[in-house]
């Protein structure tokens, strides 16, 4: 295990494990925590795989780990890794089996005490319009060639089929799709679990919620984005579904069969890989494309099913406007310097989301003065976070922390913290919870995950993004 | 059957330590611990009248990936069909090969969601019993 005194302290937001450390890295390892934090992060195996992630072939600068970060099962959840096009590695385990998943926001115009007497009724109506998937699903069966679609063109295909409206697509990462996607790189296999979990969350720490802004940091930031104090939002997070996992479960398959061939050594299974420029990297560089868009047109949905319910409870006295949609299990393309040379890199994001500054290409014509809105989670019955993205981000690939990060395991969640007790804790704050079962909603206690607060702080103090309002939960729905 | 099964503490997500007589009997004691994290109550499903039977015929690397191929497979079969897979009669397995026939039960609802089974620091190993011991580790 890593000990503290293995770790150099670079400034109170930053700490670096040395290139030294062992013989096999190839960049040092840096992790963005506080030292409070770090102590807490010593307890797992992250750092340990986040040094196992620095040695891989082509990677660039350094392994990077957010303070939301935990152990996973191959380099640590909440990492960041680019690798150089022509020398480097692509890893689907480096992404993760949840491709694009990710947070979406919809701010309305009515503040709480407008929609109070009427917030039962709309988590139940968002309840019953929006399943968990876990269940029966959804009653619509998209045909293969409907996959294929939603595949290729991700959000986009809702667009053109009127679900949606054009500020939707503006107002999304990759305007909702990646153009190098390939749905013929996907295996049916996955495409049939595709197919009834179009606008469904999944389980685990997916969740829709119904928020209010509870405070302001950035006034300027929040005008630009539409946010103001009391302001009611509904906030998404899911990501590509069964799909998206048996797009990863295919292609980690099939790497571990191909590292012989390219003479690959990696320190632990799951982190099979192959060159990023290989006829088989870019099978599943545009396989994970695919997958991507899945998510976006997934989350897209859920806003138009959220939409519906809406009107029936609220009706046409306020719309739900997209604020932003980004991901933060992704593999892009991205431009940095490196060693004084503009060097196109191939960055894995698993558990971290893209942070841009103001300026950026990327980011939406109305966005462009401010930055890109950054949106963090907290866990269940905490606040969650709208920050935006900085300049000084280009040290971390322009990436930031991507929710709380657990500290607890499952297990012992549920031996410390009775769903009952939970759901008594949450009614007593005045928070309605919607749940088709609560067998198993303490594993997502917050008492599981670390304080989101100090994940803020530290991603806010390190200026890998800056907060702009905090949000905090007026109904929590885990979907049917 | 002689194998045993219990889930062990993760972080973030589920470990299943699965011993056993041979590697069969391994192979039929991780499918069925992985139905147990899919549906707890699955043993009260095999009454039901209504069963999902389908032919698996796998290769793979080596026996550890075979496991978790096998067991991945079954888990994307339990997505489509949504149902829960908790018996196996295993017809050939060797090193790197295995058919079988799964026979399953359609649910209503899955207790939890299974994302994959991973190959992390996977390792089929001998006890001191001459038992065969392996933990898989399944993303949640």
């Amino acid at each position: 295990m890593i000990q503290k005194q293995d770790l150099i302290k670079i400034n109170n937001y930053l700490w670096e494990i040395p290139k030294t450390f062992r013989q096999k890295m190839k960049v040092p390892a840096r992790v963005y925590t506080s030292e409070k934090m770090l102590d807490e992060i010593l307890k797992d195996k992250s750092l340990w795989q986040l040094v196992n992630l620095s040695c891989l072939q082509g990677i660039s600068r350094y392994g990077l780990a957010m303070p939301d970060c935990h152990e996973g099962y191959a380099s640590p959840i909440g990492g960041v890794a680019a690798f150089d096009l022509q020398e480097g590695i692509i890893s689907p385990g480096i992404c993760g089996y949840d491709i694009n998943c990710g947070m979406k926001l919809l701010i309305s115009s009515l503040k709480e005490e407008e929609i109070k007497p009427f917030l039962e009724q709309l988590a139940n109506e968002i309840f019953k319009a929006v399943p968990s998937g876990l269940g029966k699903g959804r009653k619509e069966k998209f045909t293969i060639g409907e996959i294929d679609e939603i595949l290729t063109k991700g959000a986009k295909r809702f667009l053109e089929l009127n679900y949606l409206e054009k500020e939707d697509i503006e107002n999304c990462e990759a305007e909702g799709c990646l153009e190098w996607a390939d749905a013929s790189r996907v295996s049916l296999e996955a495409k049939k679990r595709g197919q009834d979990q179009i606008g469904t969350l999944g389980s685990g720490n997916h969740f829709l919620e119904i928020q209010k802004v509870d405070k302001i940091f950035n006034k300027e930031a929040a005008e630009k984005f539409g946010l103001f104090e009391n302001q009611v939002t509904i906030m998404i997070h899911t990501g590509s579904r069964g799909l998206g996992h048996q797009v990863a479960t295919d292609y980690i398959r099939k790497f571990l069969g191909l590292m012989n061939k390219y003479q690959i050594k990696v320190p632990d299974k799951e982190f099979a890989c192959v060159p990023f420029n290989s006829p088989d990297g870019q099978d599943y560089f545009t396989a994970m494309a695919a997958a991507a868009n899945y998510a976006w047109a997934n989350r897209a949905m859920i806003a138009y099913y959220t939409r519906l319910a809406w009107q029936k409870i609220i009706g046409q006295r306020s719309d739900l406007k997209p604020l932003y949609d980004v991901a933060h299990n992704i593999i892009k393309i991205e431009e940095y310097e490196i060693n004084n040379k503009k060097l196109k890199l191939a960055v894995h994001r698993k558990g971290a989301t893209r942070s841009f500054p103001p300026n950026h290409p990327e980011i939406p014509n109305k966005y462009q003065t401010i930055g890109q809105p950054v949106l963090i989670p907290g866990s269940m019955g905490t606040a969650s976070y709208v920050l935006v993205g900085t300049f000084r981000a280009e040290e971390s690939f322009y990436s930031t922390a991507h929710g709380s990060g657990r500290t607890m395991s499952r297990h012992q969640a549920l031996k410390n913290v009775s769903s009952e007790e939970l759901v008594a804790n949450l009614k007593k704050r005045g928070i309605i919870i919607k749940s088709a079962s609560f067998k198993g909603l303490a594993e997502e206690a917050p008492v599981a995950y670390k304080d989101i607060e100090e994940v803020i702080e530290v991603v806010h103090q390190a200026g890998l993004s800056e907060k702009v309002a905090r949000l905090v939960p007026l109904a929590v729905i885990k979907g049917e | 059957m002689s194998y045993q099964y219990h889930l062990l503490d993760h972080p973030a997500d589920i470990r299943l330590e699965v011993e056993a007589n041979s590697l069969e009997e391994l192979f039929l004691g991780a499918v069925e611990g992985m139905a147990l994290i899919l549906y707890s109550d699955f043993k009260n499903l095999k009454n039901n009248k209504k069963t999902i039977k389908q032919k698996i015929n796998l290769s793979s690397l080596n026996q550890e990936t075979l496991l978790i191929d096998f067991l991945n497979k079954i888990l994307t079969l339990s997505d489509i069909e949504r149902a829960v897979f908790p018996v196996a009669t295993i017809q050939k397995l060797t090193d790197n090969k295995i058919e079988a026939e799964i026979t399953g039960y359609p649910i209503e609802r899955f207790d939890k969601e299974i994302k994959a089974v991973t190959y992390h620091q996977l390792k089929i190993e001998k006890t001191k019993e001459k038992m065969l011991k392996t933990t898989i580790l399944f993303d949640i």
